[in-house]
């Protein structure tokens, strides 16, 4: 684990806490006058965040100025030995569930499902792009049908409404 | 006290037809998903959660703990066959069953782990009601001041028994009681940080909240690496062992099933410290204690009734007290509040058919392992070979389209990925993930029991604090806080000593 995103990480906290209490000041008091308040707890969360963001970050400047290295044991889930890893790629898959999101509605969920199912596939280098593609298809199309047409869930259907309209 | 008709309710159930395949079904999909190393019990739930908005709170509860005990079994096919569990409470089964395995002993091994898995199903349930139905009835007494109280114990509880670092912990709550104080004050209803999105203005729908910060993370995070298994063979040879051969198990799957079931029900502990502490009893009371670690079936019988039992007993804190057990339990109460129920102590009092529900799926779970369970195990060791990434990336891509399909708001999945690219960065540096989404949870119960019981107690902190079930259990909290500081400071120390280079010998 690298010493430097932890306490970036750990500075974050504490910017989190000093918005939390910031802003609370600024919630309207309410009809129903309580010790706390509104803004109470968010003011105490914002306190604790401050204050346990200021501990993990001191420790980390303290073992960094005591020249403990770049590297700390980790605290965190460790990768499975014997397996390439890589962030890029779990980060590229996020991206491809957001830009999914981002075209659900007007592209429809068949070629959403359809098209972020093939990309994801590729980055994980599954298969050839034929057998990708022929998954992604499958895919998409029943699971279209289980949730449409077996559970009644109306998805949306973007471009292909016509067609799906024929369809049905 | 009636202990026995809630069973006697939810043993009626099983006369509907549609309630037998959905329990089946979601049990088969629990033992694939727990087949799979790298999807938790909680992903194979996240991915089935949003569809039981078309169903009915019963279907829904029955189905989903369908799917956790089926995780529970599916969890050893791997474990034994291949030597790598499919969950990490199967770590042991893995130790004893492989062994056994590669001496020619494959039958007996997963016969251990069925046999185990199916009996000490049975009398964990019996456990379960037991236990349940009495601690339920704690809810009538139970005010403001005290539900507060156990909430912050499920909170303190998570955060001090799991993860290496009690700091880290307490943020990851605070974080998801953060998320909570988006929407409007529960008691003035006065709006709170909703930045002038709409959607923000009733609040952050729980649900895919946590689906993104415990599931959608995990998957993520899995999909870092890629995994190959061309090497292995599917290919083995088992056949079911004698009966009386069995008898010899009765004890460990006894013991086991003790264990898991009480152990379970404390909240934060989970399957795997429960499996490993029945393994470590079994051992101690076996006349062959000298197999346990070179292929010992008691072995097997013990860790796999204890985790399975588990299941039943994580059960008991989230229905009576709506504390959630663990990371899956906190999708079960989120499950809860897609149909409009309160998660909270007096839950399964105003609706004793969830209690019927949680008991008829125990019931037609167990009862599908006993049925298929013993024949899926060929099937399971295929599906624990498959390319993980294929599965993984389908679950996310269902869980994306289950986010949209619960509001069609495309707003919830844009909350899910924001929250699945926080826990990604969360498990990778040491943030509790389950902490933040029980924060989630509890939050909004949280606050407005504090603000309500103090407003009870005329505004005294002294009255609220001073009322003995209240002070008893933040007593617990506060000891169980000291305890997790302990154990971060004792591991910090270890780590430090290991870091440091070892002293030299001069001659």
């Amino acid at each position: 684990m690298d010493r430097r995103v932890d306490a970036a990480l750990a500075v974050l906290v504490v910017a989190l806490g000093v918005f939390l209490v910031v802003a609370s000041f600024g919630i309207r008091p309410g009809s129903v006058p309580d010790p706390f308040g509104s803004g109470g707890l968010p003011r105490v969360a914002g306190v604790m965040f401050i204050v346990g963001g200021a501990v993990l970050a001191g420790r980390r400047a303290v073992e960094l100025a005591r020249g403990h290295g770049r590297l700390a044991p980790s605290e965190g889930k460790d990768d499975e030995p014997g397996f390439p890893a890589s962030g890029w790629r779990a980060i590229h898959i996020w991206l491809a569930l957001v830009a999914a999101g981002i075209v659900l509605l007007p592209l429809g969920y068949i070629l959403t499902v359809l098209g972020v199912t093939f990309w994801t596939l590729r980055i994980m280098r599954f298969g050839s792009i034929r057998s990708a593609l022929l998954l992604a298809s499958i895919f998409s199309i029943s699971s279209w049908a289980l949730f449409e047409l077996a559970l009644g869930v109306r998805l949306p259907r973007g471009v292909l409404a016509p067609l799906i309209d024929l369809i049905l | 006290m009636d202990v026995f008709g809630p069973f006697l309710s939810g043993l009626a159930m099983l006369v509907d037809p549609w309630l037998l395949l959905l329990v089946a079904a979601g049990t088969i999909w629990g033992c694939v998903a727990g087949a799979l190393p790298g999807l938790s019990a909680s992903v194979a739930i996240a991915v089935v959660l949003p569809l039981t908005f078309v169903l009915g709170p019963i279907e829904s509860v029955g189905i989903l703990v369908g799917i956790l005990i089926g995780t529970g079994y599916g969890n050893s096919i791997p474990a034994i066959l291949v030597g790598v569990p499919g969950t990490p409470s199967a770590f042991l089964t893995a130790v004893e069953g492989f062994a056994l395995h590669k001496a020619g002993k494959s039958g007996f091994a997963l016969g251990s782990a069925y046999f185990a898995t199916v009996s000490g199903q049975w009398l964990s349930i019996l456990l379960f009601t037991i236990m349940v139905v009495p601690l339920s009835q704690l809810g009538y007494v139970f005010l403001s001041p005290e539900i507060f109280a156990l909430h912050v114990l499920g909170l303190t509880a998570v955060v001090s028994l799991t993860g290496k670092n009690i700091v880290k912990g307490l943020i990851a709550v605070l974080f998801g009681l953060s998320i909570s104080f988006i929407g409007r004050d529960p008691v003035n209803f006065v709006p709170r940080f909703d930045f002038g999105i709409p959607e923000f203005r009733v609040g952050i729908e729980p649900i895919v909240f946590v689906i993104g910060i415990l599931a959608v993370s995990e998957i993520i995070r899995s999909l870092r690496q890629r995994y190959q298994w061309d090497s292995l063979s599917t290919e083995f040879s088992a056949k079911f062992p004698p009966v009386r051969s069995l008898g010899r198990l009765l004890p460990a799957t006894g013991l086991g099933t003790l264990i898991g079931s009480f152990i379970g029900a404390i909240p934060g502990i989970g399957s795997t410290p429960a499996a490993a502490i029945a393994y470590q009893q079994a051992r101690l009371v076996s006349r062959h204690p000298e197999e346990f670690g070179n292929g010992s079936p008691e072995g097997i019988a013990a860790n796999e009734a204890a985790q399975s039992s588990s299941n039943a007993g994580e059960l008991v804190p989230t229905l009576a007290f709506g504390i959630p057990g663990s990371a899956a339990m906190v999708l079960l109460l989120g499950a809860f509040s897609i149909h409009g129920l309160l998660p909270g102590p007096l839950l399964i009092t105003r609706n004793p058919e969830m209690l019927h529900a949680a008991i008829a799926g125990l019931l037609i779970a167990t009862i599908t392992l006993a049925v298929v369970g013993w024949p899926l195990c060929r099937l399971l060791l295929r599906v624990a070979l498959l390319d993980r990434s294929v599965v993984l990336i389908l679950a996310a891509v269902l869980t994306l389209v289950g986010a949209y399909m619960l509001n069609r708001s495309i707003v919830d999945v844009f909350v899910m990925l924001a929250a699945a690219l926080i826990g990604y960065f969360m498990i990778r540096y040491g943030f509790s993930t389950a902490a933040a989404a029980l924060g989630m949870v509890l939050g909004v119960g949280l606050e407005s029991n504090l603000r309500q019981g103090l407003l009870l107690m005329d505004g005294s902190f002294v009255q609220f604090l001073s009322r003995p079930i209240t002070a008893g259990v933040l007593l617990l909290s506060l000891a169980l806080l000291v305890y997790g500081a302990f154990s971060t400071w004792r591991l910090a120390k270890r780590d430090r000593r290991e870091s440091q280079p070892a002293p030299s010998h001069v001659e």
